[in-house]
């Protein structure tokens, strides 16, 4: 069994129609996520500096809809 | 297991092999990690709470503003924790989600893993619980929460640790 992570809020994730354009900005991204971005994700979401030993990266789908030009 | 990867997706490091010692009592957290940076901009609100295992307590006690711990050795129990841990959760999504993170560890489906195997009845229905708990958190969380859901780890055919 593969362990999965799903997210979900009310309003719209950046993906809900910008998706595409973003992967495509981000060829180099490895689509999956891994564990170790958690702590990235996270502190995108609070607007928080990422801890000092960090090593994940921050993953495109989860920009809000709003911060995208 | 737990709490090597518990303490991985905080900090946002990888936790090293000596760490497995740990596991047999783990202690106070002493790396940077999101719940210190949080702390560090809120300060002292009621920011932070937590509701699951207690082998979070002795790693991450000190952020938690509200919290309450079970505990988890009994692997053949595996509802007590659940549905204490879901109506915790549903106190504080009613309560009006007055909190900047909360954290809500469910144990159900790895416990019914070990203590059976992953193709058993048990771990369906421990599934469609957790999915129960899913649904009612997103009927009743507001417009500005982000609800992420995740596992620490995968399970083996044979319901232990393991998988990807």
């Amino acid at each position: 069994m593969r362990s999965v992570v799903f997210a979900y809020q009310k309003t719209p994730f950046a993906q809900h129609d910008n998706f595409k354009h973003l992967m495509s900005e981000f060829k180099d991204m490895n689509k999956s996520i891994k564990q170790v971005d958690l702590a990235a994700i996270v502190s995108v979401l609070l607007d928080l500096s990422f801890p000092f030993s960090n090593l994940g990266v921050f993953h495109p789908a989860f920009y809000p809809n709003e911060n995208l030009t | 297991m737990t709490t090597v990867r518990i303490k991985g997706m905080l900090s946002g490091g990888i936790t090293n092999f000596f760490e497995t010692s740990e596991e047999f009592g783990s202690s106070e957290v002493k790396e940077d990690n999101v719940l210190a940076q949080l702390r560090k901009r809120n300060g002292k609100r009621d920011d932070i709470v937590f509701y699951g295992d207690y082998i979070w307590s002795p790693m991450f006690g000190k952020y938690f503003d509200r919290h309450q711990e079970y505990e988890s050795l009994n692997v053949r129990d595996l509802d007590t924790l659940d549905k204490n841990v879901a109506s915790d959760i549903y106190k504080e999504l009613d309560n009006g989600s007055k909190f900047s993170l909360m954290l809500a560890h469910i144990i159900g489906v790895d416990s019914a893993g070990h203590t059976y195997n992953s193709q058993h009845p048990e771990v369906e229905r421990k599934i469609i619980d957790s999915e129960d708990i899913l649904h009612n958190i997103v009927d009743k969380m507001d417009d500005q929460t982000t609800l992420i859901v995740f596992g620490d780890h995968g399970m083996t055919t044979d319901g232990n640790h393991g998988g990807s």
